[in-house]
């Protein structure tokens, strides 16, 4: 709504909504990690 | 020729100078309050006498009468630059009266170090210092990382915003204007402390087992020292003090967090997905995490320290995250990381050289010039393969389509030779004092890209050249050169300047 200001519990879900995305990148790091490990110490 | 700055120009820098003072005068109460309520008294009183020391700084600044002259270019930047040495020169009171630093340079290291979010440091005995002077420590990450400037910017920003705010290595305005930017980063700041350290402190106390209290200090202490890609922690063996790999999880998305540019967290926060993955920045670090953490996962494997798979993807991706990040977190011993040789070496260092996104709180040469640069290389090849006539059309895309001039690719590459440049002389120094090539370079780019891991040459018995040399690198780093030449060009126009 034109003029309104945001209140602090719309900022604090955007601000979630940040905080799970970092959270997921580093779940597929994690298993971007252990795919690598585990083709690396198959293959030796 | 060069132009002899004026009483005028001396009075401005020093006005806003003070200005600053005041802002951080603010920010140290914040450790004596705490030595105050904790009855920590011997750190209470050194934390006053610091605070008064930046309000003396801060009234004869402001007490400077300047003409309604506006802040320009090099005045921005020599404000910058001198921010950047009196404020660790004040901040290092408390350490030196500490007990816990050999010598006043010692202290002075270790409070640059903090400022500039590197990490590394000379102090002694830390599982034994008082949690208000620790608290301290992690509150120069939280000030360095989200700038002092840009503090005194949401404060009191004038005509003075940009000119400051380019002088502390950030190049992205997300809002038209400079203040409603630094406002934004301060919301996304206090949303992440918010939910940071709720995440570590709960971690802390059901997969560690501290006690509440304790969990919410070590949690606050993390937060500040992950967020603001800093490296600093409560315990001399860093996060390898939890023994939790989930603790190491939890702080693995505060360094990522502190690694991404304002700029993204500005389009997550507008859900603004496709524009996240369409960036040159994403692409590159992705890239370049993807490469560095294959390399190290290699190397490990090689050298035989981890046999399974859990223990080699862990040790990796946490060291490896923290090193791209620039932060320096470590969850093994300096003396078990210099014996990563090799490929281990190789992915960590490259990681650690390159740093984060730009306009972010991560050191290094940053994702966006290495994109650019392997851009315009692309480009250039392209433009010779082609025929004569044909163009290639030079874009990349950063929150929006961007043109790749040649004037943009030189600049790039200019900062990225600096930086390679300050690496090796730093490295050149270490081995000067009989450190080993692979220690020496392992340390220089450590902390010319602001990280903080260390494989032992940083310690309290280094030699003093060593340690000036490190802190010049971690003063360069973070202000990404043009402050820092800008102070001297401003010196050397006062001594030769017409």
């Amino acid at each position: 709504m034109i003029g309104r200001r945001r209140g602090i519990g719309t900022r604090l879900m955007g601000g979630f909504h940040v905080f799970v995305s970092e959270a997921l990148v580093v779940v597929v790091s994690i298993g971007f990690a252990l795919a690598i490990a585990a083709i690396v110490l198959a293959l030796r | 020729m060069l132009r002899k700055p004026t009483a005028a120009d001396a009075r401005l820098i020093a006005h806003f100078l003070g200005r600053t003072s005041y802002i951080v005068a603010l920010a140290a109460a914040l450790p004596a309050a705490w030595a105050g309520v904790a009855r920590e008294w011997s750190p209470f009183a050194s934390f006053v006498l610091m605070v008064g020391v930046f309000c003396v700084f801060g009234a004869l600044g402001t007490s400077v009468h300047h003409e309604e002259q506006r802040l320009d270019w090099s005045h921005g930047m020599v404000v910058v630059a001198l921010t950047w040495l009196l404020v660790p020169a004040i901040g290092s009171i408390p350490l030196i009266l500490s007990g816990h630093f050999g010598d006043p340079l010692d202290a002075f290291f270790d409070a640059m170090s903090g400022l500039s979010t590197t990490g590394l440091s000379v102090l002694q005995d830390l599982d034994h210092l008082a949690p208000s002077l620790n608290f301290w420590r992690h509150l120069l990450h939280f000030l360095g990382g989200q700038g002092i400037i840009l503090a005194a910017l949401s404060l009191f920003a004038g005509g003075a915003g940009m000119t400051l705010f380019y002088g502390e290595g950030r190049d992205e305005k997300i809002f038209p204007s400079v203040t409603s930017t630094a406002r934004f980063i301060w919301a996304v700041s206090i949303v992440h402390l918010v939910f940071g350290v709720a995440l570590l402190a709960g971690v802390g106390v059901f997969s560690v087992g501290l006690t509440p209290l304790r969990a919410v200090f070590h949690g606050l202490m993390i937060f500040m020292a992950g967020f603001d890609t800093g490296g600093f922690s409560p315990q001399s063996t860093s996060i390898g003090y939890y023994h939790s790999a989930a603790f190491e999880a939890a702080t693995a998305v505060m360094m990522v967090a502190g690694a991404i540019s304002f700029g993204l967290h500005f389009a997550l926060w507008r859900r603004q997905r496709s524009r996240v993955f369409r960036d040159l920045e994403t692409r590159t670090i992705l890239g370049s995490f993807g490469v560095t953490l294959t390399l190290t996962i290699i190397g490990l494997t090689t050298l035989g320290i981890y046999s399974g798979v859990f223990g080699l993807a862990r040790q990796s991706l946490f060291h490896v995250l923290s090193a791209h990040s620039g932060t320096g977190f470590s969850t093994v011993p300096s003396s078990e990381l210099a014996g990563w040789g090799g490929l281990a070496f190789g992915g960590i260092a490259i990681a650690m050289a390159l740093g984060g996104m730009a306009s972010s709180t991560a050191g290094g040469v940053k994702a966006l010039r290495v994109g650019i640069t392997l851009k315009a290389m692309r480009d250039q090849v392209r433009q010779v393969l082609l025929p004569e006539r044909a163009l290639v059309r030079q874009s990349y895309f950063q929150a929006g389509k961007r043109r790749l001039t040649p004037e943009l690719a030189q600049a790039v590459m200019v900062v990225s030779l600096l930086f390679v440049a300050m690496y090796l002389i730093g490295a050149g120094v270490g081995m000067a004092y009989g450190n080993s090539l692979q220690a020496s370079l392992f340390e220089s780019v450590s902390a010319g890209a602001n990280v903080g891991l260390s494989v032992g040459v940083t310690s309290p018995s280094m030699p003093a050249l060593l340690e000036v040399t490190y802190a010049a690198e971690m003063w360069l780093g973070r202000l990404e050169f043009v402050a820092v030449f800008a102070l001297f060009g401003f010196l050397v126009a006062a001594v030769r300047g017409k």
